[in-house]
């Protein structure tokens, strides 16, 4: 204890220490604090492509009287709060179900659940895509079992475009959500289950009343990045809904503009306004942080 | 029977143009309400989409699935689409090429446009000079370089002089032997011509994202002014 006390106090400027970090700041300043205070600073700016100038408030008041905005906005939402809670309650029901000792095979079972992570974004959109159109896989196999009598018209029709993206991305990111529960599950004691069925309370009240709970810090981690993830939706939307001519639209009446597919066509797809696009992003930046301080204010500890 | 993408708007330009109407009018503004050629285009959309005469495509693989597939017997675009008709060799023979139907409204030609690119020289280029010199002695008098892109590339150019050209006489077995360059080249010469103007990529996706209400059998003047509200806050 003496030996630590007598050293003599660190100096509040240490070279070698700011010489380690230095690199990386420098990188972080120039490739992250630059561009975001740079993109602030363009969103109080309007024109065509370079030719910028300063218009003030001008681009948000644009965004208040821009339908398509709205349109868009919509659309993020809807996929937000239907795909969120779809994908985040069966990640958790197939993670209980692959903790369970007695399902055999389960390596297999949670790598096959677990491998739609690995794959491309664009690669298993373009498969989606393929599956899904007039005559495509899922129309026929959907005829042939007798489900349907015509095909579902999925890339003329908002609700079903919408719903068939959400198949598609609940798909690909369902088993990414489901590592971190099965990971959070083996952390729990076994003896909490052991006297729980000691005191005869039955499963699925020991899944909800005992599991639900004790992932509380996993669940809020998982539902804050899905909400990111979800506020950024642009990989499918673009992929699904593109691929056209130049212009069209985004999926059947617009139905599969997200606020980031809205960003990239006012970049770049129309003639290029990165003043008002940048006023965009913010939205989605003020969306994230609003929507993230909510979900950890609904999930506080509350001190009894 | 056709391919028809509904969230493409791509049919309707080719059929606004073939009236002398665009989404702008000669000076580049805005001219959506009151534009006939519009309207009539979008007439005709309705009733593909009620009459349900199509095959439904999404995206272009999709659409270019159709009939290098067999599936459907025309395709309606720009001229450009040759080379990728002519991909199926079995298929030669059986293709004829034909002018578009003809809209009942004043200055209604059997000729349009779609797609293509253009040539620009920025004006603070350095090689500004040597740009446009180069197109000129090219682009716009060489007749042979217009002969060997076409065999070599299957690229049409819109100078009309190339028709005079060795290639641009030939006729095309696939196409029935017909001299189909040749008509290609009377048909350019009549296409209307109109301001596209700066936003047209904007108004486009606001009209491909009212086509499906059209099969829904939503009034075609609803429709317009809807188009008009959404395109008015784009086009700035």
């Amino acid at each position: 204890m003496s030996a630590i006390s007598s050293r003599p106090p660190r100096p509040r400027f240490d070279v070698n220490g700011w010489l380690f970090v230095g690199p990386a700041l420098a990188l972080i300043a120039t490739f992250m604090v630059f561009p975001v205070l740079h993109s602030l600073w363009m969103s109080f700016q309007t024109g065509l492509g370079v030719r910028l100038s300063f218009a003030g408030f001008k681009n948000i008041y644009r965004l208040f009287n821009d339908p398509l905005f709205f349109t868009a906005l919509t659309n993020t939402f809807i996929f937000f709060l239907v795909q969120v809670p779809i994908m985040l309650t069966l990640a958790l029901i197939t993670a209980a179900l692959l903790n369970s000792p007695d399902i055999r095979f389960r390596g297999v079972l949670r790598t096959a659940i677990f491998l739609p992570c690995v794959t491309s974004l664009v690669a298993y959109t373009v498969l989606f895509k393929s599956m899904f159109v007039a005559n495509g896989l899922v129309n026929t196999t959907l005829i042939g079992l007798g489900i349907v009598d015509v095909g579902i018209p999925w890339m003329t029709d908002p609700f079903w475009c919408r719903t068939m993206i959400i198949i598609a991305i609940t798909w690909r990111w369902t088993g990414y959500n489901m590592i971190f529960y099965l990971a959070a599950m083996q952390n729990i004691d076994r003896s909490v289950y052991e006297a729980a069925r000691i005191d005869g309370v039955p499963t699925w009240a020991r899944f909800l009343h005992l599991t639900v709970p004790m992932l509380k810090p996993v669940i809020l981690f998982t539902t804050v990045t899905s909400t990111i993830g979800t506020l950024q939706l642009f990989d499918e939307v673009s992929t699904i809904t593109g691929g056209g001519s130049a212009g069209g639209a985004a999926g059947p009446g617009n139905s599969a503009l997200t606020l980031s597919l809205y960003i990239y066509n006012l970049t770049f797809k129309f003639a290029p306004n990165y003043g008002y696009a940048a006023t965009v992003s913010y939205v989605i930046v003020f969306l994230v942080a609003i929507l993230s301080f909510v979900q950890f204010y609904v999930a506080r500890e509350r001190k009894a | 029977m056709m391919a028809y993408d509904p969230n493409d708007a791509g049919l309707t330009r080719i059929i606004m143009q073939s009236a002398g109407g665009w989404y702008f009018d000669k000076d580049g503004n805005l001219a959506i309400e009151g534009n006939v050629a519009l309207k009539a285009a979008l007439e005709v959309i309705q009733k593909i989409q009620t009459a349900n005469i199509f095959r439904p495509a999404a995206g272009w693989a999709d659409w270019v699935g159709a009939f290098t597939g067999g599936e459907v017997a025309s395709v309606t675009t720009g001229v450009w689409i040759t080379g990728t008709v002519k991909s199926q060799p079995e298929q030669s023979g059986n293709w004829g090429i034909a002018p578009i139907p003809k809209l009942t409204i004043e200055g209604a030609t059997h000729y349009s446009n779609l797609g293509g690119s253009s040539w620009y020289v920025l004006s603070a280029s350095a090689a500004k000079d040597e740009a446009a010199d180069f197109l000129n002695e090219i682009y716009a008098k060489d007749v042979n370089f217009y002969q060997k892109i076409l065999v070599d590339r299957g690229a049409v150019g819109s100078l009309l002089a190339a028709r005079e050209g060795e290639a641009y006489k030939s006729n095309d077995a696939f196409f029935g032997g017909e001299p189909i360059w040749q008509t290609f080249s009377d048909w350019l010469s009549k296409v209307p011509s109109v301001n596209y103007g700066t936003f047209t990529n904007e108004v486009d996706s606001v009209v491909a994202a009212h086509q499906p209400e059209l099969a829904k059998g939503t009034p075609v003047d609803d429709v317009i002014k809807a188009i008009n509200e959404q395109a008015q806050t784009l086009v700035q």
